[in-house]
Formats: C-alpha cells, structure tokens, sequence
C-alpha cells in the first residue's frame, strides 16, 4: 500500500515494470532507470519498515534506519550483483544497519514498541475499514496489539527470525545465510516462535 | 503443514502488523534515488591496485623456503648391511702363508675378493686365521683398540665360568673321544643325505685333537708343549650344522632363500679343500704353522668377525649380552655398533636398549640456541 500524496509511485511506465522481477528493476535502476527504483520501493518499503520497527521498537529510530537502509541502495545500485534474490539483499542491509544501532546503543536485540512512541500510536497507525462498526475496530485493535505483545516476548534470534520469514518472505536457506547460523538452528527457532505465538494468541483462535 | 510455517499465526500477523513508513519519507527516499540517477552514472569503485602485491610473496615464499632447508638438519645415511659386511673377515682373517697348498694358493686372491661369507666359510677363516693367518691375533686385537692381556684375561674368565663350547686348556680323553665321534657322525649324515637343514649358527670354537708330533705356538711365535708332553687341543670352528647349536638359535627362522642355495657350494668348496690338504674332517683345525696363535687364545678366536648380514640376530644378542656383562666395554660397543648397522629393526633386549644411546646419540640440532 502506498501512502497517500505520494503520486510520483505511479508514474507512466510504472505498469510496464510489474512483470519485471526484484532483481532486473535494480540493474535496470543501476542503469539509470529511475523508474524501475520506484517499482522496487513499493515493492519492499512496507516490509522493511515492519522488519526494523519490530525489531528496534521505537519508531523514530526505525524511520532513520529506513532511510539509511534504502540511501545505501542508492549508493551502491552501481556495485550492485544479482547473485542472489534482492528480498535477501535489501534485508541484510537491514539487518546490518540494526547491528549498528543495537552497537550503537550499547544494546542487543531490544524490542519495546512501549518505550518511546507507546502503545497508542501504534494502534493509531493501523489501518481499518472504514466500514466497519467501532466494535469490530476495537476487536481489531486489540487482536493487533495481542499479536505485537506477543512478537515482544519472543527471544530476539526467535524474532528476527520469525519477521524475516513473515516480511521478506525468506527461506530457511536465506534467513541462515543472513543470520550467519546453521539452517537447522533456524528452523528450531522458528519452530519454538510458532509454538509460543500458537500459546500467546490461542484466544484469537475461533 | 510445514513445520515453520502457521497459517493462523500468518493470518494473525497479517491483520496485525499492517504499519507503514510515512509518506514523508517516502518522498525524501525517492527523491534521493531519482537525484542519483539524474546526476549521472557512478564508477564502480575498484580494489586498490597492488602490482608490488605478488613479486612480494614469492620473495618471501623463497626466502622462508631458503631459510627452512638451512636449518633442517639432514639426516645420515645408514649403509647397507651387505655393503659394511662383505670386507670385513676378509680384512680380519688372511689365509695362513704355510698352510697348506690350498692356502698358498688362496692368500693372494683373498683380499681382492669381497665375497658373501658364508658359515662354513667362516668357520674355515676362522680356523685359518688361528692357526696360520699371516696376521698374528695380536694384531687383530690392536685393530679393535684392544690388548692381547684383555682378551686372555677375558678368555680366563669365560673358562672360569665353565661357558659352553669355548672353554679353555685341555679337554678330557673322554671329551675329546666323544667330540671326535659326533664330528665323524655329522659328517656322515651329511654326505648320505646331502645338505644338512639350513640352521644358521655362528661359528663355535671347539677344542679339536691336534695330530702326532704338531706343536702348538704361542703368540709370539714359540712352540708351546704341556707338562704331560701332550699337545693341547686345537681349535676349530663349526658352522651351522654343529649339533651343540643352543636351542634358541635354532628356533630362529631360516635365512633368505640365496644365502642357503650357496650354501650347497660352500659346503663342496670345503670338501674340496680338504681333498687337497689330506684330511679326512674338512672342519679340522689344519697343522699350525710356526707364529700363529696359540690354543689358549680360544676367546680371541671366538671373537673373529664375520659377515654381519649372515649372522644370527638372536645369537648375536646373546654374545652382545655375554660381551655387556664381561666386557672390556669399547669391544662390546663396537660389535654392538655392528649389529645395529647389520639388524637396525631388530628388537633388543632391556639391557642393550639402554645402551643404545652410546653408540646412537642423539645428534644436536642445527638451530641456534635460544637466549636465556
């Protein structure tokens, strides 16, 4: 979904880039296409933004991480080699420039959405039908907020490994290869983040 | 299902983790990227160039190279066994001068022919070199830094000791009877059934009978005669087949297969020089001539060097021991020597593996010594 007032996503040639897949847009952004940078963008902003506020917890430090993520694209689109997926590419960087923060801060693997922003402007942030009566939108809100006080109590390798799966769509292979662990010690971890969720969020369950 | 994969938790997730980042920022991040692209291509940047990179490493592979062959000690090459004994009782053991005819004819070839040696032809030298060798015992005694009073006071002892075959002085009537009488009885199996079993002994000395009328001779060349008016026994070496062989000796495993196919034509040498010499025992102590060693010097005879690369390994060992215990020690340390370099794998016994550092030191290390 793309926020709204920013019109320059739909450009003229934008429908002709829909076929072409993560890897091609970015040679052809390297290229000097900018056209093809935009279609990348709408394609991944959502998830790493997800990944990094998840991770981090507060707000403000995932927009700069946003931003430097997708800057350093920019940066590098000329060095850049289709060896593997971009999804893979786009979220090690990611994962790199929450590294640095986490150094930064003289911290590791944080996670407190409540610290900073509080719990409000999360939920403000959502999006809801409009069509939907206030209760629905109060269910709604509160199954949000049960799914991300959930995704808080998760040990952090957990975390990271169930958002990588869930926002970028990585394989087991992929997420190993970014975290730099065996791929079996990254399906253990997914496999104990799904059993905690199941017991954190059996009251969602209909 | 897959095992990392819920649908419900996905479907939970979906409708709760819906954020999105700010349209602001958005912007500022396509704006950047559209200003990029606007500002031209970008040069890839390229490792620095390093050309000094590999001359570097292989000087220094060739000068680390260099360095570990200099301070690698090599290693001594240890002979063959066949190549340190073949001169060896050549050089020992000279054929006697006036012996007979056959050692007449023998003593100029003797030492230009590096010949195997086998047993019966060792015992044959061995009894040469006693009775008539042109060089006297007591120069062989000088070769190995030795002195004729060591070897007569260690051939004292072992007669003291009553040890096997090599005693000294004279025998008894009865023994010397029942010696003669197990010669003749060898010597008769062997000629009816043709090559005895290959048993490899060293040569034992024993005490022979002298014929009428010879006369012994001392070391220094005079004619000795007991107080009986007796000639003392002679001895005489007895090869393999000697039927007196300790037990041990024949249990050990028969020699390689070409050592025993010459032993054939030893054995005809040895009878065809006891044709030309007239005896009928081809292993009889020949008449000595004047000069030669006496009867008494049995240890010294006992002690001629043979081929280390026939020798018995088990034999030697127990001579090694006997050697060990008895000494003189710069003789137990030479044939000790010689025995590693004939049997370098042979297993030893406690008592001489403890002396085999002195004469397998460890050698030094080339490398400098650390400071202190």
């Amino acid at each position: 979904m793309l926020a709204p007032g920013c019109a320059s996503f739909h450009t003229a040639g934008m429908d002709q880039l829909d076929e072409a897949s993560d890897e091609d847009l970015m040679l052809r952004y390297a290229a000097g296409e900018a056209g093809a940078f935009d279609r990348l963008y709408a394609r991944h902003r959502g998830g790493v933004f997800r990944y990094l506020l998840h991770h981090c917890g507060r707000r403000a430090a995932a927009e700069e991480l946003f931003q430097e993520v997708w800057l350093n694209l920019v940066k590098t689109r000329a060095s850049y080699l289709p060896s593997a997926r971009f999804a893979s590419f786009i979220y090690r960087c990611a994962h790199n420039r929450l590294i640095d923060y986490y150094r930064s801060q003289g911290k590791v693997f944080e996670l407190s959405i409540d610290d900073e922003d509080g719990p409000s402007e999360l939920i403000e942030s959502l999006a809801a039908d409009p069509g939907e009566d206030p209760a629905a939108r109060a269910l709604a809100r509160e199954a949000s907020e049960q799914v991300r006080a959930a995704l808080r109590r998760l040990p952090p390798p957990q975390r990271e490994a169930f958002l990588l799966q869930q926002e970028g769509g990585l394989s087991l292979a992929d997420i190993s290869v970014l975290t730099g662990v065996p791929a079996e010690t990254v399906k253990s971890r997914l496999r104990y983040a799904l059993s905690k969720l199941r017991g954190e969020l059996a009251e969602l369950a209909p | 299902m897959n095992a990392t994969r819920d649908p419900h938790i996905d479907a939970w997730y979906r409708n709760a983790a819906t954020e999105e980042p700010p349209a602001a920022l958005d912007a500022a991040v396509l704006a950047a990227a559209h200003r990029a692209v606007a500002a031209g291509p970008v040069a890839v940047p390229r490792p620095p160039r390093t050309p000094w990179l590999m001359p570097l490493a292989a000087a220094a592979v060739l000068v680390l190279s260099v360095t570990v062959l200099r301070l690698t000690p090599t290693e001594e090459v240890l002979p063959r066994p066949a190549e340190s004994a073949a001169p060896g009782p050549r050089e020992a053991v000279p054929s006697a001068p006036a012996d007979t005819e056959s050692g007449r004819k023998a003593e100029p070839a003797a030492p230009a022919q590096p010949a195997p040696v086998l047993p019966a032809t060792r015992a044959r030298e061995g009894a040469a070199g006693r009775t008539g060798g042109a060089e006297p015992p007591t120069a062989t005694l000088a070769k190995r830094g030795l002195t004729g009073d060591d070897e007569l006071a260690r051939a004292k002892t072992a007669a003291r000791s009553g040890e096997g075959s090599l005693a000294q002085g004279p025998l008894a009537a009865g023994e010397e009877e029942r010696l003669r009488a197990r010669r003749e009885q060898f010597q008769t199996g062997a000629d009816s059934a043709g090559p005895a079993p290959a048993v490899f002994a060293p040569p034992r000395a024993v005490v022979a009978p002298e014929p009428a009328g010879a006369a012994s001779a001392s070391p220094g060349g005079a004619t000795q005669v007991n107080e009986t008016g007796a000639k003392p026994p002679a001895l005489r070496f007895e090869g393999a087949r000697q039927s007196a062989v300790p037990a041990f000796a024949k249990r050990v495993a028969e020699p390689p297969a070409p050592e025993r196919s010459t032993e054939g034509s030893a054995a005809k040498q040895e009878q065809r020089l006891a044709d030309q010499t007239g005896g009928t025992a081809p292993r009889a102590a020949a008449p000595r001539a004047p000069g030669v060693a006496a009867p008494d010097e049995a240890g010294v005879a006992s002690r001629v060097p043979v081929s280390p690369a026939t020798r018995d390994a088990n034999v030697w060992i127990q001579e090694l021991l006997r050697l060990q215990a008895e000494g003189p020690e710069t003789l137990f340390l030479k044939e000790f020597a010689s025995f590693r370099a004939a049997h370098p794998r042979h297993p030893l016994p406690p008592r001489l593996q403890e002396a085999l550092p002195r004469i397998e030191p460890i050698r030094p290390r080339a490398f400098p010594a650390s400071p202190p």
